[in-house]
């Protein structure tokens, strides 16, 4: 607050004693002018005016400001760029804001240019307009420019973004979260590591080794693991390669991976499980909710709390995921489903029926063809002939 | 020489015998990309499949009209065809058309004021000067 008035009594103090004219032009002694911010390094006459050492030279200053006599310009020129100096150079140094730690890239503060009157350069021209310069610098859209923003600050999705669609990887990748649910439902008391293992996405031998484990229904129907060593061994497989982190350090935040094994390889696993382990119950809720957020950190699927309700069973599980692709034609659509082909008294077209095919379905267009060639007159379009003009006058129509 | 009403051929009365439904055909077009056939491509894949099998005395053609609203067309016996468009129309609203198209008579709309109709000339036969007891003038 106190340098506001200060330099506020300055500018008054310049403003009387010369003319705008004088004022505008005292700055251009400066060497160089400070684009974004100057700051005053000198500190040598802030003590002296803070002492009131220099006071009889701003009261003289006054004084002749306040006489009737217009003063000199010249001498009010030169008087003005020193109290400018002078006061330039007393401001209190700026108080230095604490440096943040940032992965941001945050603009610089000071850049200078060389003044106009200062470029020795003689073929040197100056502009007459901005148009058709090229912009330098600048803030404007500092932060839509690419590489401004740290990689802490880009969004990480939990799952892929692309949803994974094929049938066989959603099996092997259905199997592999309903084990891993059970596995962490069993092990929920190590938080840290059940937290990790839950966002991690393993390699091909860990994925391998969690889907050799057989999943099948126990005796109330739920879904368990065959052998009671697999939870153990599912456990260790999930843990083993996971980050070490310390107690109070947030968890690691990790992209979601592709699936480490091939559409072909997934179909040999599919096929060689049968459909035995699909029957088995996902009615523990516990079970069906880690599921369904290893299903979204996997495949990119989220299951709304709507259909959670309606899954019952693995299969179920697997009927919502797998869904054949959409049909881009309501023809296709009807004969995936087949109703409409079974009736007799229904025929279904791909594409529009046109006059010809109507001609066509009852026999009459090889006559007309025939006769058309016959008389040379084109068999489709109208051949460069227009409507008969006769039928024009006979219609008023001149 | 008496007089003798001329010999007619007996006239169909439909329903009084056998009933035949005067639709005979319907076409049925849609579009796969406007929206405006949304409902009649819902009609298509959820109701028709039914709609067909109740009404098997009549043909059904489905086939697509690209960039045209959707319509349904009745063809009749008599010769004539209706056409409604069912553009924006849902799927129920678009089985009330299709069931007044199949009840239809194909005839054109006429105002009725009278409460019956009959194809009868007269129930009492033609009036003759020559027969019954005459009129004293």
């Amino acid at each position: 607050m106190s340098r506001v008035t200060r330099l506020r009594s300055a500018a008054s103090a310049l403003s009387t004693s010369s003319s705008p004219a004088a004022a505008a032009a005292g700055p251009r002694a400066a060497p160089a002018t400070c684009l974004l911010n100057g700051q005053a390094s000198t500190t040598t006459t802030r003590p002296q005016l803070w002492q009131s050492r220099l006071q009889t030279t701003t009261q003289q200053q006054q004084q002749r400001c306040l006489s009737t006599s217009t003063p000199r310009r010249e001498t009010a020129l030169s008087n003005a760029d020193s109290l400018e100096a002078d006061f330039v150079e007393a401001l209190p140094p700026r108080r230095r804001r604490p440096k943040v730690k940032t992965d941001l890239v945050i603009p610089k503060g000071i850049a200078f240019v060389t003044r106009v009157d200062a470029i020795e350069d003689p073929s040197y021209k100056p502009a007459d307009s901005g148009s058709g310069l090229e912009e330098i610098g600048g803030l404007a859209n500092w932060w839509d420019k690419p590489g401004h923003w740290g990689p802490s600050k880009e969004f990480v999705a939990f799952g892929p973004l692309d949803k994974i669609t094929e049938p066989a990887m959603l099996e092997v990748l259905t199997k592999r979260a309903v084990i891993e649910a059970l596995v962490l439902k069993r092990f929920a008391a190590q938080k840290t590591k059940s937290r990790l293992a839950m966002a991690a996405t393993g390699d091909k031998e860990e994925l391998l080794k969690v889907v050799g484990v057989e999943l099948a229904a126990g005796e109330d129907g739920a879904a368990t693991l065959k052998e009671e060593a697999g939870f153990q061994a599912v456990w260790d497989a999930m843990t083993e390669n996971l980050p070490k982190v310390a107690k109070g350090e947030p968890l690691p935040v990790s992209k979601p991976a592709e699936p480490p094994i091939s559409v072909t390889e997934a179909q040999q696993l599919a096929v060689s499980w049968g459909s035995e382990w699909k029957q088995a119950s996902l009615r523990d809720p516990v079970v069906k909710f880690y599921t369904a957020k290893r299903i979204q950190r996997l495949t990119g699927h989220i299951i709304s709390d709507f259909k959670m309700l309606g899954i019952n069973t693995v299969g179920n599980l697997l009927s919502q995921l797998i869904k054949p692709p959409k049909a881009k034609k309501l023809v296709e659509e009807l004969e995936a489903r087949g109703q409409l082909g079974e009736l007799p008294n229904v025929r279904v077209y791909p594409r529009r029926v046109t006059p010809v095919d109507k001609e066509k379905m009852v026999g009459r267009w090889k006559i007309i063809t025939r006769e058309l060639e016959k008389r040379d007159l084109p068999v489709i379009g109208t051949g460069g002939y227009k409507k008969s003009v006769e039928m024009r006058w006979a219609s008023g129509n001149m | 020489m008496t007089v003798k009403a001329l010999q007619t051929l007996t006239t169909g009365r439909n329903g009084v015998g056998a009933f035949i439904l005067q639709c005979k055909k319907m076409d049925i077009h849609y579009c796969d990309w406007a929206g405006s056939s949304k409902g009649m491509n819902g009609f298509i894949k959820s109701i028709l499949p039914k709609f067909a099998a109740a009404n098997p005395q009549i043909e059904f053609v489905v086939s697509p009209r690209p960039s045209k609203h959707p319509v349904v067309i009745g063809h009749y016996i008599n010769g004539r065809e209706k056409a409604i468009c069912v553009r924006n129309l849902e799927p129920l609203q678009i089985l009330k058309k299709v069931e007044l198209l199949r009840d239809a008579s194909g005839e054109k709309l006429r105002k009725v004021n009278k409460p019956v109709q009959s194809v009868n000339e007269s129930v009492r036969g033609v009036w003759s000067p020559y027969h019954g007891n005459g009129m004293a003038v």
